[in-house]
């Protein structure tokens, strides 16, 4: 039982409310009897609420609660109070010298915390629904962990889920409750007690079925109460959590030290269509919002071709409005040249097996679907001259996590040596591979002047769960002068610093779908679609990028309308 | 009663003294105001009438809540029928950790009034319309004008906030483990 779980139902029941809920009562006693720790947390919050009401006596009477109180001492305290003893409070100089008595005395004080840290490890009541693996699809659990779950296995509290990829189902279940938690990879998740597990980043559903007895998980957004069936989709991320309402309600008590942007956002039932975002400083939410909401987000993405991509006119409209140097649709020529939009630009080739996949009037290329892995080339290069300011812009929907580069600028491949990296833009896979120091399921872009083979000296970054499988992203890298930034669709998603006086280098090759240009070691190729490359010699602005990805997203109109 | 059978100043002063841990030590064992408020009264009754039992040698915090203890038993096994907020067999395992949580119940006072002075004066004056004037919801609500579920909410969070300040003063002040 969590803190602020066991807080709730002590309260309820110092009260006396406790007994008008044989459901909350049964929890409580059940969750003591069986746990020794938090009947020690039980003990010292009781005693603090005893020493509360003698407390609360010392603190100043408001000005403006007389007021509304009148002058009258209020006349409604409980007859049989606690307070109600036969002897007399003590002063507060009896009580001081008591505390000072008292202080030799003092034995353990970290019993709270102690109990706090120990949640995960607290047995599991016999009342408490069984968890259980049932169903795995395409399921890519976390390559360092020693067990791998399986089907079927029952799962224990404080069990680490960590998904890369695909969908796991966990089934929880007792006479009175039934919920199933969909994992969509790339996800970790911990049990918990037999109940809902604790998401820690990516993204749960949960479906729950009540017959009685209310299903409860603490969030960072608060403590959920699930009364009735209902869906619930749940989103972590380092810095937010979000609740978006797929079906029925939940009860909602936001957490303690959050800060409400809405004055209406309060406690109370979350409904179909509501969703919340959190954020996040630590573990706890300090500002919460509402969002829209966004059931797509759940969705199950396992096929390539779920997700469409129509970019028409008005998308190559705002491109070639924001000036590009070169401009790919990706509508192929004769032979394997593809077609630059730009006059004067640099010729892109394809090399290996590329296909090409229709979404109504837009073409996209798809690369590593086929034995031979293809990938396109410049044959030209550039820039011509150094450039401080760049932008790079393309659309990907990666199949799966895996280690691929998405575009790269090199410089040709010198006798016994690699060829040199000016920039580039990759996927971080699902498995560590030595040669690679790009973390695992990231998005990472990188600059190095001079052009080398080697991480020393470069300035980028790394962003950790940078993409989504199976889901069309704009991705758009940004040299800005001293600074680097990159945006995953439409938003800002990393800034770094990019050293003083750096350009990126000029005469390069242009490569996209691997690593090095042919020639040199076919390595981290790119698995999947990508669509509408430009290069710009400018760096694009925010509202730039963000109305191109606008645009993008756009739905087409129906053909024939006005 | 006579003179010679009243209790002596020192015995009264020992049970004045003790009556915070006492009370402290009941709502821990049943948790609930009501029930607690029952059996103290009770436990400083039967106090009193042993008054000339009492050793001095002995001390008297202890021997208090050993009377205590037995008194909160005695009340739930007299009451096994009732739908308390703690079952009697529950109650029996919290008398121990009750008994442990008043060892510490003095730092605790200390930790809770040095919070209490901190918080804002909004949340001063609901934490005192709610624990020391006693008020319900209701009345705590018409007076601040909100609804009785914002009131309800507002208590809870202001309460656990407490209590997470009293749990990081006291963690502070205890030595390190390393």
């Amino acid at each position: 039982m969590s803190p602020e779980r066991l807080e709730e139902l002590l309260s309820a029941a110092i009260d006396g409310s406790l007994t008008d809920e044989a459901i909350d009562r049964e929890e409580l006693n059940a969750a003591l009897l069986g746990d020794e720790v938090l009947r020690r947390s039980a003990a010292a919050w009781l005693s603090e609420e005893s020493l509360l009401r003698q407390e609360a006596a010392t603190l100043p009477v408001s000005n403006t609660h007389h007021k509304h109180a009148g002058a009258a001492a209020p006349t409604f305290r409980r007859e049989r109070g606690i307070g109600a003893s036969i002897v007399p409070p003590p002063s507060i100089a009896a009580a001081i010298g008591y505390v000072a008595l008292a202080c030799s005395l003092l034995l353990n004080v970290t019993l709270w915390l102690a109990s706090r840290e120990a949640g995960p490890a607290a047995p599991s009541n016999p009342t408490d629904p069984v968890a259980r693996l049932t169903r795995v699809t395409g399921c890519i659990w976390e390559p360092s962990s020693n067990h791998a779950p399986e089907r079927g296995d029952l799962l224990p509290t404080g069990e680490r889920l960590s998904l890369k990829q695909g969908i796991a189902e966990i089934e929880i279940r007792n006479r009175d409750v039934q919920a199933t938690v969909r994992l969509i990879g790339p996800c970790t998740a911990r049990t918990h007690a037999g109940g809902i597990p604790d998401l820690q980043s990516g993204k749960m559903v949960v479906d729950a079925r009540v017959f009685g007895r209310s299903l409860h998980l603490d969030t960072p957004a608060g403590h959920l109460k699930f009364d009735d069936n209902s869906s619930l989709g749940l989103v972590r991320s380092h810095d937010n959590y979000e609740l978006h309402m797929l079906d029925g309600s939940v009860g909602w008590t936001p957490g303690l030290s959050t800060v409400a942007a809405d004055p209406f956002l309060i406690e109370g039932q979350i409904t179909e269509g509501d969703a919340i975002r959190c954020y996040l400083r630590g573990r706890n939410a300090v500002r919460i919002e509402r969002i829209a909401p966004a059931s797509n987000k759940f969705a199950e993405e396992l096929s390539m071709t779920n997700d469409r991509l129509e970019l028409g006119a008005s998308y190559r409209r705002a491109v070639m409005e924001s000036l590009p140097s070169n401009y790919w649709r990706f509508g192929r020529t004769k032979g394997a040249r593809l077609q630059n939009e730009i006059a004067d630009g640099i010729e892109l080739t394809i090399g290996g097996d590329v296909k090409t996949v229709s979404y109504g009037a837009n073409t996209a290329l798809e690369f590593g679907m086929t034995r031979q892995a293809g990938y396109l080339k410049s044959e030209d290069r550039w820039p011509k001259a150094p450039l401080r300011d760049l932008t790079a812009e393309v659309w990907v929907k990666p199949s799966h996590y895996h280690n691929g580069t998405v575009v790269a600028l090199t410089t040709e491949r010198l006798s016994g040596h690699f060829p040199r990296h000016a920039l580039a833009l990759e996927l971080g896979g699902s498995e560590a591979h030595w040669r690679s120091p790009t973390p695992l399921t990231s998005l990472r872009y990188l600059l190095r002047d001079e052009p080398s083979d080697l991480p020393d000296n470069e300035f980028g970054s790394s962003v950790s769960n940078g993409y989504d499988i199976r889901r069309w992203q704009h991705l758009v890298y940004v040299k800005r002068g001293d600074r680097l930034e990159l945006y995953r669709d439409g938003v800002q998603v990393a800034s770094n610093d990019a050293g003083q006086d750096k350009h990126v280098a000029a005469s390069l090759q242009l490569v996209c779908g691997r690593l090095y240009p042919p020639g040199a070691p076919a390595e981290r190729l790119y698995i999947g679609q990508m669509d509408e490359l430009a290069l710009y010699e400018r760096a694009l602005t925010a509202e730039e990028v963000k109305e191109h990805h606008d645009i993008g997203t756009q739905k087409p109109p129906p053909p024939g309308s006005i | 009663m006579s003179s010679s059978q009243l209790p002596s100043d020192k015995f009264v002063g020992f049970l004045t003294a003790s009556q915070d841990r006492l009370r402290a030590y009941v709502l821990a064992c049943v948790g609930n105001y009501s029930d607690a408020g029952d059996i103290l009264q009770k436990t400083n009754v039967v106090l009193l009438r042993k008054a000339r039992e009492f050793q001095e040698s002995v001390e008297f915090e202890a021997w208090a809540i050993g009377v205590a203890k037995f008194e909160v038993l005695a009340f739930v096994r007299d009451r096994q029928r009732e739908r308390l907020s703690f079952s009697s067999e529950l109650v029996e395992l919290m008398v121990d950790a009750s008994e442990e949580a008043v060892g510490t119940l003095a730092k605790r006072q200390i930790a809770l009034r040095s919070c209490l002075a901190s918080l804002p004066e909004e949340k001063q004056l609901l934490i005192r319309m709610r624990y020391a004037e006693d008020l319900s919801m209701g009345q705590i609500a018409s007076h601040l004008g909100k609804s009785v579920g914002s009131v309800k909410a507002l208590v809870r969070r202001v309460r656990a906030l407490l209590h997470e300040c009293v749990a990081t003063k006291l963690a502070q002040s205890s030595p390190s483990a390393s």
